[in-house]
């Protein structure tokens, strides 16, 4: 009896207190209606679709490799027997021709013998000159980011380029100064030996080595090898600029968040929710805004804004921080700290996920409520950040793989090169007569232990040439034109991952609400208690 | 039964749409939006990767079909030199072939090679770790040292300098004063001495 007025009390206690905002009747069909729903939806699954895609894609490209491994074979063949079949046919003059032929495609026309170990010469030297430049690229970027730290108007310093090698090569204050297009800066002549070092050991030789490229490639005249090393040079040098600055801009944006946790420790006041957001800069003349934001948190904006210019290797890392601070705000929510202790703790992130307008919104509720956020918004943000990330990180990879195909084509053209200079110098040791004979000829029993031996080498080399080389640079270009199919690929599937997160969230907590509230068995029960109760009374 | 009444109107009354029963309708509408919205690109999707797909294994059938062209071609022509005694240069050329394959394997074997030396000299390898971040650190901090003072530290420095070297000067001054005092009276002592010596001889 005492549970039954205990349980009408409540009910009445509930009605008369809250009105119905908080007694909610639980429908039936909705409930099944949105459990069906969230059930289906994760039946579907959506992700796995583009991930099949994925593996036909890996088929495709197996498949179209090996194919067109074969027309290389069948190329080879078809030469070697035009060479064998034609027995009587002067054999050196033809093959002279055929290894000719594509010489002038990879590099230049050769009109004289001597001209080979000139190309032979050049090409080696390019190569060295081009390894020698993109050392000094990383080491340029590498050694002005540290000559920024040290005095920020490096940052103002121009490019290393030939075409400021004048305005670079400085050895006075007064020259520095202009350099940095800041006659009036306060740059201290410890500043100028840094720069000095940097100029004579990095950016002087970085430019010498540019130098020495262009004169090589000028040498080769062009064809497809002079290409494919300018591609490789290319590729290699903006890999190196984008590693070296996102790493730069990395280490920016963890001073930053740093920086934003201690000077929110060192207030005593709890700082507004709201003032951890970047703030637009003033423009000349007008008044800096109100209430200016913590220190640090425009350096955090600085710092995203940097690394999103840097493109996916930028943005994996703020995904990743901005993951990592999502993390450090859950974990304070589900701690047992007071509330000035939690705002201490996530200032740092709140400040560096404000920066997304998505969360803004979570974040006026929790100024507005003086209480922590619901956590749906943070949910669905960490689920978006995680697929962003995933696709930077794939984006990156593909970067990588792009990059180093580019070199593997460039490397794989300068042996097919140094296999048709070698099959060219083997023909060099005919003698007079066997110069002018048939394969059938050199290969005869009188023969076969001189010139047969050299025919074979040369046409030997002349084989690998396509087998080992060949086939390698036609791949790794194959595998270049492909790559935008997977890149299309990825960014099909991040795209859906992201809008994935933006249903999966909302269909379970739609499920929960429709799952909840009172049900009619409950109140059935109540009201069977409450007529029992009424006629006991009675 | 009386107080049954109120209750059961109160349900009634519960039964109707609330404010959070509107929050989760709006919810369901755009959940419903963003699934249609899913829904038309992922169909669009999958169109365009049939597409290319089908577009890439019509490119891979007819590489095949030219790769079989030729590899015809080239059993043909075998062909004709075994039957008209050309039998040695159908070996000379089978070896070749054989030669050159074999050649293809050999960059990935040492590729494999070098990968490997590579792996290993680098766990051997000890780095050495240059404190260059320290040394950084003690750099900026001499660079602070080292940066000229702006006109108000200078004008500070000035006057403190200069106040310091005023009482020098002075006190100098003073003990130059003194010491000429007494040298002056030293001078006129002798002075006076030998004039009157002058005046007053010995006998």
């Amino acid at each position: 009896m005492t549970t039954i007025v205990l349980r009408l009390a409540l009910l009445a206690g509930a009605l008369a207190v809250g009105g119905c905002g908080s007694v909610r009747l639980h429908d039936t069909s909705a409930d099944i209606v949105a459990t069906a729903v969230k059930t289906s939806y994760t039946e579907v699954k959506i992700i796995d679709a583009i991930r099949e895609e994925q593996a036909d894609l890996d088929m495709l490209d197996k498949k179209e490799q090996e194919a067109l491994l074969k027309i290389i074979a069948g190329q080879r063949d078809l030469e070697l027997l035009a060479l064998v079949n034609d027995g009587k046919q002067p054999f050196a003059p033809r093959l002279t021709t055929m290894i000719d032929g594509r010489i002038k495609d990879l590099v230049r026309e050769v009109t004289d013998d001597k001209e080979l170990a000139a190309i032979k010469d050049a090409v080696g030297r390019l190569q060295a000159a081009q390894r020698s430049y993109i050392d000094f690229v990383k080491r340029d970027v590498e050694q002005r980011g540290q000559l920024k730290e040290l005095e920020p108007q490096f940052s103002k310093l121009p490019e290393c380029t030939p075409a400021n090698k004048a305005v670079l090569e400085i050895t006075t204050l007064d020259g520095l100064r202009k350099a940095l297009k800041s006659p009036e800066a306060d740059v201290p002549e410890s500043a100028l030996r840094n720069y000095e070092l940097y100029v004579t050991d990095t950016c002087l030789p970085a430019i010498a080595a540019l130098a020495a490229v262009g004169d090589q490639q000028a040498k080769l005249a062009g064809g497809l090898l002079t290409k494919a090393i300018a591609d490789a040079i290319a590729a290699e040098k903006k890999q190196a600029e984008s590693r070296a600055e996102a790493e730069l801009a990395k280490k920016a944006l963890a001073s930053s968040v740093a920086k934003v946790k201690s000077a929110q420790q060192a207030r005593d006041a709890v700082v507004d929710a709201r003032d951890l957001q970047c703030k637009e800069e003033p423009k000349e003349g007008a008044e800096p805004a109100k209430p200016a934001p913590p220190a640090g948190v425009q350096k955090i904006c600085s710092a995203i804004a940097k690394l999103d210019s840097l493109g996916d290797v930028g943005k994996k890392i703020v995904e990743e921080e901005k993951i990592k601070q999502i993390n450090v705000v859950l974990a304070a929510l589900s701690g047992s700290a007071d509330s000035k202790e939690k705002v201490d703790k996530l200032s740092p992130p709140l400040a560096l996920l404000n920066t997304s307008q998505r969360f803004a919104f979570a974040l006026e509720d929790y100024d507005n409520a003086k209480t922590l956020p619901a956590l749906e918004p943070l949910l669905i943000e960490k689920q978006l950040a995680q697929s962003r990330l995933a696709y930077a990180t794939r984006a990156t990879e593909l970067g990588k793989t792009r990059v180093s195909l580019t070199r593997e084509k460039a490397d794989a053209l300068q042996l097919e090169l140094d296999l048709l200079l070698q099959s060219r110098y083997a023909l060099g040791g005919f003698n007079a007569a066997a110069k002018k004979s048939g394969l059938a000829t050199l290969m005869s029993k009188e023969s076969k232990s001189t010139s047969g031996r050299i025919a074979y080498r040369a046409m030997s080399l002349y084989a690998e040439s396509y087998t080992v080389a060949q086939t390698r640079h036609e791949t790794a270009d194959l595998k270049l034109i492909v790559l935008g199919y997977r890149d299309s690929l990825n960014r099909s599937e991040a795209s859906i991952a992201y809008w994935d997160g933006l249903i999966a969230t909302p269909l379970a907590q739609l499920q929960a609400y429709h799952a909840s509230g009172v049900k009619t068995g409950d109140i059935a029960a109540l009201l069977q208690a409450i007529s029992v109760f009424w006629i006991a009374v009675k | 039964m009386t107080f049954l009444r109120p209750c059961g109107f109160a349900l009634m009354l519960c039964a109707l749409p609330a404010q959070a029963d509107d929050a989760a309708a709006q919810l369901a509408q755009q959940t419903a939006n963003n699934i249609a919205f899913i829904s038309a690109q992922l169909a669009d999707h999958q169109k365009e990767f049939n597409r290319v797909a089908a577009k890439r294994i019509d490119m891979i059938a007819t590489l095949e079909r030219l790769a079989a062209s030729s590899r015809q071609q080239v059993e043909s022509e075998v062909d004709v030199l075994k039957q008209t005694g050309g039998e040695d240069l159908v070996k000379f050329m089978d070896a070749l072939r054989e030669r050159a394959d074999k050649s293809a394997a050999a960059p990935a074997l040492l590729d494999a090679l070098q990968a490997q030396v590579r792996k290993d000299l680098n766990a051997a390898y000890e780095q050495v770790v240059v404190p260059s971040s320290q040394l950084d650190g003690i750099a900026k901090s001499l660079t602070e040292l080292g940066k000229e003072k702006d006109r108000k530290e200078r004008a500070q420095f000035l006057a403190s300098y200069l106040k310091e070297v005023h009482q020098e000067v002075k006190d100098l001054k003073q003990a130059a004063s003194a010491i000429q005092s007494k040298t002056d009276a030293q001078v006129d002592a002798a002075t006076t001495a030998k004039t009157t010596e002058k005046i007053n001889p010995k006998p």
